[in-house]
């Protein structure tokens, strides 16, 4: 349950050039361990860069990362080492495999660390299993898949390093309703069973309020908010400020106070609100 | 690292030289790099960087620019300009001589030419064509010079239309390494240490997944072409059509008072003989 701590961060592309581009300025954090972390903000916002440092493959133009207590860039020639204990699921990740079979393209991480023998299998097999590949399909091409189970087995390949911290770009974009509530699901049970920390980045409010347990939300390369769900969620106006907006059904409850029902707003997920609504109409009875 | 190419880039402006008929700055450019051949004689040579430079001044390009953009071949340059000091044999009397090399006076300035017809060549080809001409706009100028082609049943066209698609993907390409290769070091990939065949077999987690891109890619693109009733050259007309301007005749008659007076710059005497 390792924590990450950003201080007085800053990243600029292409520095001391004409066509130096803020991406992300004086952001200090703490990312909690042990937890779902979702990462929100406008399209620009800076979301990709932040999740880029977070595993070192962009260094930070000023201040400092720690993994843990660890400065991450302490030793800049051992930064692979901080690559394999935060592992990072970029957005596509099915673009990127390249193994004859899917047993070989998840393994290509963990035999990059050392891995082997039945380590290594037992590494894959736990990994296949969480996100729901079944058997024999780690024998197969990955090209023979279909888009989905390609994502499967290319999140799958970065759980099998079995990083301390997970980051996820847009895991789900692309997929159909019911592929995202699985994929999401199984990141949620396998945060759970290992007590990982996560960090989801989405676009989407609802998944965010279904999956995360704190939220970041990023607006112009500056951090805006940071805090639980119901402490995000209940600063409507600046989250709109941000060009976000809150889960759909939270803005019903909203609409509906505002028609003078008294009910209760920090509702984020439609199940919540149904709950909650149920509860309120039998106690009135 | 795979930003930093210069060579074949376009710049974009509004010089006298970004907004001439591309087909006009395809044919000057040929006709300049032949005259640079011609050049004989040190007023030639001296007349040639004179026009080289008064070309840089056209284009509006800052000169660091065009130093970044000449690096790449500073040890051609180099190459040839040693090449030429030591191995140019002569009657007259060497000017010195160290073990066993011998530099005469020809071959001082054989190599001295040589540098500066290659920088010539180089920038005024870049400065006319590659610089200020989109990718875009070359493929079209190539297509029109090479349309008599299509008499000889050679799909011309066709051909344009390959060559700007390519051109169109390399950065995008360029990009989609950038993020497999992220992915790929994400997952402990190591591109820069380790010998030479370590590195090469470290890049098939990259070629491979590119490949697979590029063919996703192209074949969107095909069927997209197909969905807006793509159906090849013929009888397609174009929305911008290119026309010749009375700027485009004057800088042709500009070039060809450079040529002449490159050629007549030969026949004055110097002491200088090569």
């Amino acid at each position: 349950m390792i924590s990450i701590t950003l201080e007085h961060v800053s990243y600029a592309y292409s520095p001391n050039t004409p066509l130096e581009k803020e991406a992300l300025r004086d952001v200090s954090v703490t990312i909690t361990g042990g937890k779902i972390t979702g990462l929100i903000g406008h399209t620009g916002s800076g979301k990709s860069t932040f999740a880029q440092m977070l595993n070192g493959l962009l260094r930070p133009t000023s201040g400092k990362i720690f993994l843990g207590n660890q400065d991450i860039w302490a030793e800049p020639k051992k930064i692979s080492q901080i690559r394999y204990r935060v592992g990072m699921v970029f957005q596509y990740p099915e673009h990127q495999l390249f193994e004859e079979t899917v047993y070989k393209d998840i393994a290509y991480g963990p035999i990059n660390m050392g891995k082997q023998g039945k380590e290594l299998d037992f590494l894959i097999r736990s990994a296949a299993e969480f996100v729901g590949l079944s058997e024999e399909l780690l024998d197969k091409s990955p090209f023979e898949l279909s888009g989905g189970q390609q994502r499967r087995v290319a999140i799958a390949g970065v759980l099998a390093m079995d990083p301390e911290v997970l980051v996820l770009d847009e895991p789900a974009a692309g997929l159909d309703p019911r592929g995202r509530d699985e994929i999401l699901g199984n990141i949620r049970t396998y945060q759970q069973t290992k007590s990982k920390t996560v960090i989801l980045i989405s676009h989407s409010m609802e998944d965010m309020a279904r999956y995360s347990d704190e939220l970041i939300v990023l607006k112009d390369s500056t951090l805006l908010l940071k805090g639980s769900l119901k402490e995000v969620f209940q600063q409507a106006d600046i989250i709109k400020d941000a060009g976000l907006r809150l889960p759909q059904v939270t803005r019903v409850m909203l609409a509906l106070k505002k028609k003078g029902l008294d009910v209760d707003t920090s509702v984020y997920t439609v199940e919540d609100a149904f709950k909650r609504l149920t509860d309120r109409r039998r106690s009135s009875c | 690292m795979l930003k930093d190419i210069t060579l074949g880039q376009y710049f974009p402006g509004k010089s006298p030289l970004h907004t001439m008929d591309p087909r006009m700055k395809l044919l000057l450019t040929i006709f300049y790099i032949v005259i640079l051949f011609f050049a004989k004689s040190v007023y030639a040579f001296a007349w040639m960087l004179l026009s080289t430079f008064v070309l840089i001044l056209c284009s509006g390009l800052s000169f660091k620019l065009l130093i970044k953009g000449v690096k790449p071949i500073f040890f051609i340059l180099l190459f040839t300009g040693v090449i030429n000091l030591f191995f140019t044999k002569d009657t007259q009397d060497p000017l010195f001589s160290f073990w066993i090399f011998i530099v005469y006076p020809k071959g001082v300035y054989t190599a001295i030419f040589m540098i500066v017809r290659i920088l010539c060549l180089v920038l005024g080809s870049s400065l006319l064509l590659t610089y200020t001409t989109t990718p875009r706009a070359l493929t079209d100028a190539i297509e029109r010079l090479l349309s008599p082609l299509n008499l000889l049943n050679i799909p011309v066209y066709d051909f344009a239309m390959m060559m700007s698609l390519a051109l169109r993907f390399i950065p995008t390409l360029l990009e989609d390494t950038v993020k497999i290769m992220n992915a790929q070091k994400a997952r402990g990939a190591d591109f820069e240490s380790g010998s030479l065949i370590k590195r090469a077999k470290a890049l098939l987690p990259v070629l491979i997944p590119l490949l697979v891109t590029a063919f996703r890619r192209s074949n969107d693109l095909a069927v997209a072409m197909e969905c807006r009733c793509y159906m090849g050259g013929k009888g397609r007309t174009r929305m911008k059509q290119l026309r010749l301007h009375a700027s485009d005749l004057l800088a042709a008659l500009l070039f060809l008072a450079f040529g002449a007076a490159l050629f007549s710059c030969n026949y004055i005497p110097t002491g200088i003989r090569l």
